[in-house]
């Protein structure tokens, strides 16, 4: 397999990359708001 | 591109580009679990994911590193690289062992020396990559028989990263002997010999950018290298205050650490003057904004708010705290993630088969965000640090009533390393966007590309290859 055939496969990898980097910020948005009330200030 | 041999780079940052992500992923989830219960407390807890979020960044930037230089050399020397398939085979095994030390740190298989986390066969093959990079740049330069003094700035700064990473093989049963030779390597890394890898990039890219006269900019660069090791080599001194070592550390900290922004800020009045003779007359204004934002925030994060906590008298306050986090941060994004990215922002139009659009308005959106979103998060750390220094040092709460005082700057730092993180995800989009390019363009045409010029269609025969 050439190398600029990698290239497909790399791309769907960045993809996941992405969507895992949106997920980890879905989820500490969720963990921001869920403690907002809880701050002990 | 002018040598077949540089689209070797394009895999380089392929793999640094999926690292970051990876690192940025890793990182939010560290922060997220100052703000209350870890409901991850017992898959990832915090002492794992800072580990794969500080590794990842060392391997990220040194991967990154090696593309560049990858890149650079041939130009410089004029000539195709030694061996291709050489610098693939490292590729593969940098990879590899990356991939496996995170899949081991997810099992706590390391070291547990801070940094330097890989266990000894994970260094073995760090070891033999280098040597293979080493190898393979030292017979290009030599084949040429053309050596350029970026490039003998280059090639002494990844020598000598080569050379200190040595300390790190060594284990010692002694905490204090270990911390004393740890910084060996990670301290005369990122505050010596990475300045010079970084010096030299900042000067190859002005040269090209500004066009500015290589004599003129080389000689600076001997200047700022020359500061660097008069105030970084002692300098690794103040890692050493109050880890067991004997009191003379102190002063000799004090005093050459301070010294240290001096070749900081050498190196953003020298990108200044380069830009303010030459003006912004380049296309690639987009590989401009990196590689003037890299000298401006590495004087910021690196010279500025290091300087802010390294004497003594300050440090014995601030030493361990939030205060560490906010220069880290900054300092390690200005002085060696932007100058990777400026990098792969100039090199982008020559190694990909990009559009007319290299200067695209995503490619700015993903720069402003970034340094925005970085700013940001170094205000937040900075905030929360001096919170937790008056009411833990000065005050004397416990360090978990500490903790939950300062939670309300963790929602800030979410907040901005989000922004940072859509700026990151919006640079690794505009990459992966963008296919790699197999042949090698006529000069002027190369020239053109470079300068964000149209790129013409791909041969079908040459795609293949």
């Amino acid at each position: 397999m050439s190398r600029t055939r990698l290239y497909g496969p790399l791309k769907i990898l960045s993809y996941v990359v992405l969507l895992l980097m949106l997920t980890a910020m879905i989820y500490s948005f969720v963990m921001a708001l869920t403690y907002w009330g809880g701050i002990g200030v | 591109m002018r040598y077949r041999s540089q689209s070797v780079a394009y895999w380089y940052f392929a793999v640094a580009m999926v690292l970051f992500g990876l690192q940025v992923v890793f990182g939010l989830l560290s922060a997220v679990k100052y703000l209350g219960p870890d409901p991850l407390l017992y898959i990832l807890p915090f002492d794992v994911t800072k580990v794969i979020h500080t590794n990842l960044l060392i391997v990220w930037v040194l991967t990154g590193f090696m593309g560049a230089t990858y890149w650079l050399v041939p130009e410089e020397s004029r000539t195709e690289l030694h061996s291709v398939k050489l610098a693939y085979v490292q590729l593969i095994l940098w990879t590899l062992m990356g991939v496996t030390a995170v899949i081991g740190y997810l099992f706590r298989y390391g070291t547990g020396n801070k940094l330097l986390e890989q266990p000894l066969p994970h260094k073995l093959v760090i070891v033999a990559c280098m040597l293979i990079f080493l190898y393979n740049i030292g017979m290009t330069i030599r084949k040429a028989g053309r050596f350029t003094t970026t490039e003998g700035v280059l090639v002494l700064g990844l020598l000598s990263s080569a050379v200190l990473y040595l300390p790190a093989l060594l284990h010692y049963e002694n905490y204090t002997v270990s911390i004393f030779y740890r910084w060996w390597t990670i301290h005369l890394w990122v505050e010596g010999v990475w300045m010079m890898i970084m010096g030299s990039f900042l000067a190859y890219l002005l040269i090209r950018l500004s066009g500015v006269d290589r004599e003129v900019m080389e000689k600076w660069l001997y200047v700022i290298v020359g500061l660097v090791f008069i105030a970084g080599i002692l300098g690794t001194a103040h890692h050493y205050y109050w880890v067991g070592v004997p009191t003379y550390w102190l002063p000799i900290g004090g005093f050459f650490s301070a010294l240290e922004p001096l070749a900081l800020v050498g190196m953003a009045i020298y990108a200044y003057t380069a830009i303010r003779r030459a003006g912004l007359s380049h296309p690639n204004t987009l590989a401009l904004h990196w590689t003037i934002g890299s000298a401006v925030f590495a004087l910021f994060g690196a010279g500025l708010l290091g300087l802010a906590h390294t004497w003594p008298s300050v440090n014995r306050w601030t030493h361990g705290t939030l205060i560490t986090a906010m220069h880290g941060h900054s300092a390690f994004y200005g002085a060696y993630a932007m100058i990777v990215l400026a990098m792969i922002t100039y090199a982008m139009p020559s190694i990909t088969r990009t559009r007319n659009d290299v200067s695209s308005t995503l490619g700015f959106w993903a720069f402003w965000l970034q340094v925005g979103g970085m700013f940001g998060m170094t205000l937040s750390f900075a905030t929360a640090g001096i919170g937790q220094v008056y009411l833990e040092r000065i005050v004397g709460l416990g360090y978990l009533d500490t903790q939950l005082k300062i939670q309300v700057h963790f929602l800030m730092l979410i907040l901005t390393a989000s922004i940072f993180s859509v700026g990151v995800g919006l640079f690794i989009f505009d990459f992966f966007r963008r296919a790699p390019r197999a042949e090698v363009l006529p000069e002027t045409e190369a020239e053109s590309v470079r300068a964000g010029g149209a790129a013409p269609p791909e041969p079908a025969g040459q795609a293949a290859r």
